[in-house]
């Protein structure tokens, strides 16, 4: 009888020792990443839109649909892995408002997703979990429990270097549906754990002494006409009142008025849509003394 | 809810730590694991909890009559309303739509159209199952095999014992029963190779079988396979099937050790086969013995001469073939095992005593491999008009051309998964499945790894749902 408890004990403590061994040995390869990242001047930071940045020398630290717990995440494993010798000056964040809607916050409440990017996201972040994270009392207990599971997905933390474009654009008829809860909810207040890591990733800038922007890319037509105008109000308030800090600039470029051929979807830019991003972001870089 | 979901995970410690508690009583432990029974099949959906109670509280009553009457015609007529009840319902539920679907397209072939009432039945999960496993008690009491049931509560757990209710093993009351009947215990032995076996089945599930559902899926899919290409997806879907079911097999009677309950063993190593009579003493073991002895024998077996004989094969394979689903194309699948079965069958070949595997028989147990796989074609296509269809892509695209994308995310692990696990199944079947169970291999680091595996795959991948559940 003994056995019934004692085997699945020992069977526990075995795929917990395998565990903690696959995770130092994931841990170690994310901080070299993060350390080659410490010796350029300019690091991104984000999701798929962060593909779009023309910065072909900046490493990136992004992967499609990354939520803003996860982005908190790896700066914070960033920050950790400099030293005095860091180049850094500035650290580039792409957000936009789908990372306060309502998928986002289900995603970050630790709900599976149907589409698995959230669990693809969840392994991404593995090597870099801490026990500091573990105990954040802002992440969600269910957020927790699945990010320590997935950290058996042993992925890299994927440093990518180098800038690529497509010239593909959105059709004259392009159109795209919004769900409900994005036209008619005021989203934003709902959005609280993103908010929070939000005001964390804005203080690790702070504390680092570091330029952050803030960049958001041009919207297509099809999500501004549906989006939510109150909770879209709220969303731009806050990023300014972030950018209220000296160190900190928020490129607004939402309501940019980019043509279809700038767009390959409502939110992903062609050549051309990079391009008029980068005639904004150029001219703040130099003015860091940063040559792009 | 099913073996690899987190609330299987919790329910399973829940039950089996107050069914341990309870071990002075094995009545009340009996109570608990038919309440645990009913829930573990409720969360799936609650209101077919109603079909295994009125296929228990039939055959229990019919057992009963059964041993009480003497009089044969008395006794076949209650005989005929456990079969009756339980075939219909079984035909009701899972045949209903077909046969209006044949009726209505029999009178089109003949201009008669009609408007049959559209029927949006749903298939319970397992009702092959147990309404096979309940019926073979009442055919057992009539055959005055077993004594009748005299506890409800027992009878009702055993028809109903979650382990393997909704995809097998599918007991004989000769051997499930008395177990339900008296008090059980574990011993180090058994519990150490139940929870072998579990994790064993959840690696082949998880990543044997959702890994090579990916594959399976794309070829059977629209990615337009062709060829080589087509064959991969083929082999893929046998290794999927394969991996998914004997999985559950093994999962389920890990979990029933737990419980000091023994079930059968369910698969032995099919793929190693050498002809297809050795293929079906391997392969799905339960369903294909209770199709010996409840259809094969009644029919008349082998007693009757050749002529009838063959047509009792074929009647098996077939009604095998229709037990999977209604459709045509699982008849054909029965169909071509009866085809390429009934040649071994005439030659006697079917009953030679088997003997070790030697690697002079790898041809043999190739082409028979190819045979299953050509069978599986019939399985795992959407209709008879998709398995023709990629029978024909089998056979183009063989010259060099273009190559599909057929690298899936994570192939590289995936191949040294599956390599690992040939491996294994290999040594087992050479060796005795006691091969894994040696004295180097018996610390939990096995277990450990098997799970953390799991774990790696499966986290990366979609899950997807037990093949046998939609039987």
């Amino acid at each position: 009888m003994r056995a019934l408890i004692h085997r699945p004990l020992a069977i526990l403590a075995g795929v917990c020792l395998l565990w903690g061994a696959a995770h130092l040995w994931m841990g170690r390869g994310a901080d070299a990443e993060f350390e080659q990242a410490h010796r350029g001047e300019v690091v991104v930071f984000g999701d798929s839109h962060a593909g779009d940045v023309r910065l072909p020398q900046a490493p990136r630290f992004a992967f499609p649909a990354q939520d803003l717990v996860s982005t908190w995440m790896w700066m914070d494993a960033f920050v950790r892995a400099g030293d005095a010798d860091s180049k850094v000056k500035v650290v580039v964040l792409t957000v936009w408002p789908s990372k306060f809607l309502p998928l986002a916050e289900r995603r970050l409440s630790g709900r599976i997703q149907e589409d698995r990017w959230g669990q693809s996201v969840l392994g991404r972040v593995g090597p870099v979990l801490g026990f500091r994270h573990m105990v954040e009392p802002a992440v969600p207990w269910r957020l927790r429990w699945r990010m320590l599971l997935n950290t058996f997905q042993l992925r890299s933390s994927i440093r990518t270097s180098g800038w690529d474009c497509q010239d593909r654009s959105i059709p004259s008829d392009y159109g795209f549906k919004m769900g409900t809860l994005v036209q008619e909810a005021p989203w934003f207040d709902g959005a609280k754990v993103s908010r929070w890591a939000l005001g964390q990733i804005v203080r690790l800038a702070e504390s680092q002494s570091w330029e952050l922007v803030l960049l958001e890319h041009p919207m297509h037509r099809s999500f501004l006409d549906q989006v939510h105008p109150g909770a879209m109000a709220d969303y731009e308030a806050a990023l300014k009142a972030a950018a209220e800090h000296p160190r900190i600039t928020y490129v607004d470029m939402a309501r940019f008025p980019l043509p279809d051929s700038g767009f390959r979807d409502y939110h992903h830019l062609t050549c051309e849509g990079s391009a008029a991003v980068a005639d904004r972001l150029e001219p703040l870089l130099e003015g860091w003394g940063i040559s792009p | 809810m099913h073996f690899i979901t987190s609330a299987f995970w919790a329910f399973l410690p829940t039950v089996l730590a107050l069914y341990w508690a309870l071990r002075v009583h094995w009545r009340w432990q009996n109570a608990l694991l038919l309440a645990a029974s009913y829930f573990f099949y409720g969360w799936w959906d609650a209101r077919f909890l109603l079909l295994i109670a009125g296929s228990t509280a039939v055959d229990f009553v019919v057992g009963r009559r059964l041993a009480a009457l003497e009089a044969p015609r008395s006794r076949k007529a209650w005989l005929g309303v456990s079969l009756a009840f339980n075939l219909g319902m079984l035909a009701w539920f899972k045949y209903a739509g077909f046969l209006v679907e044949q009726w209505v397209s029999a009178w089109a072939s003949v201009g008669v159209t009609m408007d049959p009432m559209t029927m949006q039945i749903i298939l319970p999960v397992g009702i092959s199952f147990y309404t096979f496993q309940t019926l073979s008690y009442s055919i057992d009491v009539y055959r005055r095999r077993i004594e009748p049931a005299q506890d409800v509560v027992a009878f009702a757990t055993y028809v109903a014992f979650f382990p393997q209710l909704v995809a097998g093993p599918i007991e004989r009351a000769t051997r499930l029963l008395p177990q339900m009947l008296g008090p059980r215990s574990v011993t180090e032995t058994s519990v150490r190779s139940g929870l072998r076996l579990m994790c064993w089945g959840v690696f082949k599930k998880v990543v044997i079988a959702d890994s090579a559902a990916v594959y399976a899926n794309a070829a059977f899919g629209e990615a337009g396979w062709s060829g080589p290409y087509m064959v991969v997806g083929v082999v893929a879907f046998a290794l999927q099937i394969y991996g998914d079911f004997s999985g559950y097999s093994d999962i389920a009677i890990g979990t029933a050790r737990l419980f000091g309950i023994r079930l059968r063993s369910n698969f032995r190593f099919p793929y190693f086969s050498r002809d297809l009579g050795e293929f079906w003493r391997r392969w799905h073991v339960s369903l294909n013995t209770w199709f010996r002895d409840y259809l094969y024998i009644p029919l008349g077996g082998s007693r009757r001469g050749r002529g009838r004989a063959v047509f009792n094969v074929a009647v098996v394979f077939l009604v095998s073939g229709l037990w999977h689903g209604a459709d045509w194309k699982f008849v054909t699948w029965g169909a071509v095992h009866a085809a390429c079965f009934v040649p071994l069958f005439l030659r006697g070949g079917n009953r030679r005593p088997e003997q070790v595997w030697r690697w002079s028989d790898l041809p043999k147990t190739l082409w028979t491999f190819a045979v299953v796989c050509f069978a599986w074609v019939f399985f795992r296509a959407d209709d008879m008009g998709h398995a023709l269809d990629v029978l024909a892509r089998m056979g183009q695209g063989w010259t060099a051309g273009d190559a599909p994308d057929w690298k899936m995310p994570g192939y590289e692990a995936f191949a040294w998964a599956l390599a690992a696990f040939a491996l294994l199944e290999w040594a087992q079947f050479r060796y005795g499945v006691r091969w894994l169970w040696r004295r180097a291999w018996r610390g939990p680091w096995v277990e450990a790894v098997l799970i953390a595996v799991s774990l790696f795959f499966g986290l990366r991948q979609a899950s997807q749902e037990f093949i046998y559940f939609a039987f």
